[in-house]
């Protein structure tokens, strides 16, 4: 009989328990088979200068990745990647030298570019608590907000700039021209996130809101608090994507952050973040994130069509969250 | 009433504590006390209002009458957060404990602003540190950093007090409360008997209040014992004068007269067999359930926590499976074919659900809508639902089961809580399936409402329908049914027949506790 | 508190207030600039909001029942380009197929949902990007132009009488099954139920996986009838052509009155919706409106919506 008490348990919570043991783990395994197959396919791949563009290319996906991650913990989602990111890069390309002003502030954009990105946060956070309006709708509306004033500032032209040591961010290269300082920033935030994750108050709350919210509700941790300061951090995260994408792009516009919304919900589940929140860690990101990059890179040198691409990362989003989803939670699936 | 041995004020003292919910008195002057290193009893039926009682001293629900008073001083219990300053922590059955989490951080979930270090970082060492200190003076042999989806269920409720009494220290109350809302149902033998001995330890530094509807336990594990009926205080008894007998009849009280439940219109059920289970089972649910249902009979299922009838009523409807045994309609195996409500429907079950307001009713939409929901199909004119015929019908409905209301377009909403479960057994009246499960089917309405229900029920039974029902009570059991099945911890523990003699509340509480 | 009563009949808020906001924008953008009330101007709202509510009418069951779409725009840049393709190849023979690849798309978004069991707006934000995938295979990734010699198969759709067109006909046609649907039959009165409460729906035994199912189905026939209309326009066709409508689509339906929660709408909603958001960009266009502003104003007014609507009583925990 006791032993029926045990298998009801292991029935019960082996979807936690799987959730747990693929997240991380079965994303780095995954990573790896990766890495190993198209070692094989294509032999250009396992390349120094390969792997320093792989790294290069994954390190804004990192980062919003990693932003998109600490949301879905808390069991909601920021579809307003996009927009923000957008709007900040417009902003802070005008900030700097650039061919349309005669501003210069230099690295006290990126500054002002976070802060931008924080305060669409904050909205987003606080609309979404005080007016109990869904992550994704509230997200979604105050994404195109964004997208909408990044357009009303340049009327939809691209501000090209002229500041060597900013485009000199997304071109150095440390360790001997191996890894990109993009990469590292975006893995210290990561590690940043990190710990706050770990060792903060906030972090922990966030994980007990995406384990159970009705179970948080009775113990007096302030939720809403804690929802808006994570969509502000993420807002805030977002921003700086921005201003790094210009670094990389050479130019502000509003079109540079299209598809960064897909791809940060794809390396998200990829890493083994489960959509209905609470399980999983923030360096999880950076594997799936990591890993989406190899993926897309891996199917280029083989040749494979970039539009078939999104399909496959479509396909992949769709049956992550069909595995990590704990259906119990939410009840009614609309 | 002998109150217990302690002849000083009592640490705890609740006085003419009364709730009403909308219409129903859940509670009515009711008292109890608790002084240290005492395990109290909280015994009741069904409805009796334990729980209601035990979640008003938690914060959970605000008393509408009465005092709380603790150390001579009335307090104000208004949220779970002063309930918890005063020392006062409840275990639910439901249990909250994060899955996604370890057992110490789940011990200190929500006040960890008492493990910082500078600069807001918390300190998991000084927390494991802890874990280890409350765990280890309650003698809890639990490793802290185990992920707490690998605790058996005693185990994370040892854990849920655990985090009561180290919350009611940090607080400085004086004497840790702790509520246990039938703590036992899940849990086997062994661990029961752990959880006692536990309790027998803990009491020593606590105050335990301790709900079951297991006498045995209760005469075997407290030291004062009150019995609540109908939400009144009926009895406290101290540790030498209890005995199961003596709580079964205080338990049960004095039988209603069988008129309140229209026996006279009671008829002896046909003889085909409408509805037959054939060893069915369901993990952790119920254990090999075999009975027949007889047309025109209305067969009560009686059983308190834990005894698998909802569930079993469940799987009847297709809610849930069943994952083994026999299912007949009619003499015709259907096992396998119904695998959701829409199959059970359609082959002629019935279900009305105890939560009305949520799954029985659509609240936003009109009586004339919800009604015609089970016969939409049938009321086309040219292929559309015609709306003409939805009204035709549900006035003739409405009439007949006397639905009051100003107008069949009115909001089920707005209806009162006896004419909104008149809309669902309208419903399913119209839809003319003749086996119907009903789950508490006057839960929540008031006494003349109720009548009426059981006048319906019994013309619904001689129109040839027939009824599976889950009472509120015994009585009500004892009082609609032709036969009464007895359910125990999954099992059937005897089929009484009712047909010629009633038996009477003690009869039946006998097999079930 | 959607319903009043006033003496003795009951007040629909949700069907008075957004007919009560058409007037008054119509109102507002013809005193300003009489311009707006010239023929060729109406007939340009038309065109907008016909195209709008067509694809607005499946998204408006989807919503009803308490789901989303996301996939819309996907559809229209595959549905428009395969359209256009077929149109350029086949001719007339196009119509009936672009109308059942509609539908399969549709059904292929109802079925993900009903055999994985996961959110819809995973489910289609997922499919969004197969969707986006095909599009771009089929089309190269650039525009695709109608052949000269094709014109006719499409030119009778945008004639013109007045300030109407053969399109905005389509669009009465579909205004008028669909609400006959909504109202009238079996399935349209168990999306209201299912919308308003799924679990009591479930009990009472009727069928939920195919009301949402034909629901999503609908979706997708819609958005293939509505880029039939977007090609007669635009007599082109390109993978971007798509993903504005997303927004505006889910702004047409939800400004219009329909309920995010669910249970609350419908057709009639989103046509109110359809005519205030074209009005809403045309009028802002006409009296000089920065056309950069117009994405804020869609966004804000998404976010205002949507909060009157919404029916939080439904929702213990918003995620």
């Amino acid at each position: 009989m006791k032993q029926d008490t045990y298998n009801f348990f292991l029935k019960k919570y082996s979807r936690e328990k799987i959730a747990l043991l693929i997240s991380g783990k079965a994303s780095f395994i995954a990573l790896c088979s990766l890495i190993v197959i198209f070692s094989f396919l294509a032999h250009n791949f396992f390349s120094l200068s390969n792997l320093t563009n792989i790294l290069d290319l994954s390190a804004i996906l990192l980062l919003t990745a990693t932003a998109m991650t600490f949301v879905l913990m808390l069991g909601s989602i920021d579809l307003s990647v996009e927009g923000i990111a957008g709007l900040t890069g417009i902003v802070g390309a005008l900030m700097v030298k650039n061919f349309s002003n005669s501003n210069d502030y230099g690295l006290l954009s990126i500054i002002i570019c976070i802060l931008i990105g924080a305060i669409f946060g904050l909205l987003n956070g606080i609309v979404f608590t005080k007016l109990k309006i869904p992550s994704f709708m509230t997200t979604l509306g105050l994404g195109a907000v964004a997208t909408g004033v990044g357009i009303l500032v340049t009327r939809g032209y691209p501000v090209i700039i002229t500041d060597q040591s900013i485009r000199g961010l997304a071109l150095t290269k440390l360790l001997g021209g191996v890894i990109p300082l993009l990469f590292v920033i975006a893995i210290i935030i990561n590690l940043l996130i990190w710990f706050v994750s770990e060792r903060t108050i906030l972090g922990r709350h966030v994980i007990a809101i995406g384990g159970d919210e009705d179970i948080v509700k009775d113990l007096g941790i302030k939720i809403d608090l804690v929802k808006i300061i994570v969509f502000a951090i993420s807002g805030a995260m977002f921003g700086l994507a921005g201003m790094l994408l210009v670094a990389k792009l050479g130019a502000g516009d509003i079109k540079n952050s299209i598809g960064l919304l897909f791809d940060a919900v794809a390396a998200s589940l990829i890493g083994g973040i489960a959509i209905t929140g609470g399980i999983g860690k923030i360096p999880h990101a950076a594997i799936g994130a990591i890993t989406l990059t190899i993926l897309r890179n891996g199917m280029v040198l083989l040749g494979i069509s970039p539009y078939i691409q999104q399909s496959v990362v479509g396909t992949i989003i769709i049956l992550t969250v069909a595995v990590t989803i704990e259906r119990k939670k939410i009840g009614v699936i609309k | 009433m002998k109150i217990g041995s302690n002849s000083m004020d009592p640490f705890l003292n609740m006085v003419n504590i009364s709730k009403s919910f909308l219409d129903v008195k859940a509670l009515q002057e009711v008292n109890l006390s608790i002084n240290k290193n005492e395990i109290v009893g909280l015994v009741g039926e069904n409805g009796a209002g334990k729980s209601t009682l035990v979640k008003i001293l938690a914060g959970v629900y605000k008393a509408d009458q009465g005092k709380i008073f603790i150390d001579g001083k009335d307090i104000y219990l208004n949220n779970p957060q002063n309930a918890k300053k005063h020392g006062i922590g409840i275990v639910f059955q439901e249990q909250s404990i994060l899955n996604n989490m370890t057992v110490y951080e789940n011990l200190f979930l929500g006040q960890e602003k008492f493990f910082l270090n500078f600069g807001g970082i918390l300190s998991k060492e000084r927390m494991l540190k802890e874990a280890c200190e409350i765990l280890a003076e309650l003698d809890i042999d639990i490793v802290p950093t185990r992920n707490a989806n690998t605790l058996s269920f005693v185990q994370r409720e040892m854990i849920e007090i655990a985090r009561n009494v180290w919350l009611a220290r940090k607080s400085k109350a004086k004497i840790p409360i702790i509520l246990l809302d039938e703590p036992t149902t899940a849990l086997e033998q062994n661990d029961i008997k752990f959880l006692f001995q536990k309790l027998n330890e803990i009491k020593k530094h606590t105050a335990i209040i301790f709900i079951s509807h297991r006498l045995e336990e209760i005469v075997t594990l407290c030291d004062r014992v009150y019995v609540l009926k109908d939400g009144k205080n009926v009895g406290c008894f101290s540790k030498d004068d209890i005995s199961e007998n003596l709580l079964r009849s205080k338990m049960v009280g004095k039988e209603l007269v069988g008129e309140f439940y229209q026996s006279s219109m009671q008829r002896k059920a046909g003889e085909k067999v409408v509805l037959e289970l054939k060893g069915c089972s369901k993990k952790h649910a119920f254990y090999d359930v075999s009975f027949q249902l007889k047309e025109g009979e209305i067969l009560s299922i009686c059983g308190t926590v834990g005894s698998g009838k909802e569930a079993l009523c469940k799987a009847i409807f297709g809610i849930t499976k069943f994952d083994s045994g026999e299912v007949y309609i009619d003499g015709v195996d259907v096992k396998g074919s119904i695998n959701s409500p829409m199959d059970a429907f359609n082959k002629g079950i019935g279900y009305i659900p105890e939560d009305r307001r949520n799954e029985g009713l659509i609240l936003n939409l009109p009586i004339f809508e919800n009604i015609t929901l089970t016969v939409l199909k049938k009321l086309k004119s040219h292929g559309m639902v015609s709306r003409k015929k939805q009204f035709e019908v549900t006035e003739k409905m409405v009439k007949k089961i006397d639905i009051r209301s100003a107008s069949i377009t009115a909001l089920c909403k707005n209806l009162s809580g006896g004419n909104q479960q008149k809309v669902v057994l309208g419903k399913w009246l119209l839809s003319g399936n003749k086996i119907l499960v009903m789950s508490h089917p006057t839960r929540g309405v008031d006494v003349g409402a109720k009548q009426q229900i059981y006048t319906l029920m019994r013309e619904m039974v001689n129109d040839g329908v027939s009824l599976i029902t889950m009472g509120d009570s015994f009585e009500e059991d004892i009082g609609l049914a032709n036969r009464i099945i007895i359910m125990k911890d999954g099992k059937i523990m005897t089929i009484i027949d009712a047909n010629e003699s009633k038996p009477t509340s003690v009869d039946l509480i006998k097999y079930i506790v | 508190m959607k319903k009043i009563q006033f003496k003795n009949s009951t007040i629909d808020l949700t069907k008075l207030l957004p007919l009560v906001a058409v007037i008054t924008l119509f109102t507002f953008f013809s005193l300003r600039n009489s311009q707006f009330l010239g023929l060729y101007n109406i007939g340009n709202i038309l065109d907008f909001a016909n195209t709008y509510f067509i694809a607005g009418i499946g998204l408006t069951f989807v919503i009803l029942i308490g789901s989303i779409d996301l996939s819309i725009g996907a559809m229209i840049s595959l549905d428009t380009i395969i359209f256009i393709i077929m149109i350029n190849a086949i001719g007339f023979w196009a119509y009936p197929i672009i109308i059942v690849i509609g539908i399969a798309l549709g059904l292929f978004n109802g079925v993900v949902l009903m055999r994985l069991k996961i959110p819809s707006f995973i489910v289609t934000l997922g499919t969004s990007g197969i969707f986006m995938s095909l599009a771009l295979i089929f089309s190269g990734a650039g525009p695709i132009g109608l052949v000269p010699k094709q014109l006719h198969t499409l030119s009778f759709l945008t004639v013109r009488i007045g300030p109407f067109t053969v399109n905005h006909l389509l669009g009465l046609i579909l205004f008028i099954v669909f609400q006959i649907v909504q109202n009238k039959t079996f399935f349209g009165k168990t999306v209201y139920a299912v919308g308003n409460s799924e679990v009591t729906t479930e009990l009472s035994g009727l069928p939920i996986m195919r009301t949402k199912l034909i629901s999503f189905t609908i979706s997708g026939l819609c958005t293939a009838l509505a880029s039939i209309v977007i090609v007669s326009i635009m007599l082109s066709a390109a993978p971007s052509t798509g993903p504005p409508y997303m927004l505006l689509i889910i702004a047409t339906v939800v400004v219009g009155g329909t309920s995010l929660s669910g249970g609350l709408g419908g057709v009639y909603n989103t046509l109110l919706g359809s005519l205030l958001l074209s009005m809403l960009r045309n009028g802002m266009n006409v009296i000089g409106v920065d056309i950069y502003y117009q994405q804020i104003i869609y966004g804000a007014i998404i976010i205002a919506a949507v909060s009157l609507t919404l029916d939080r009583s439904k929702i213990k925990i918003v995620k």
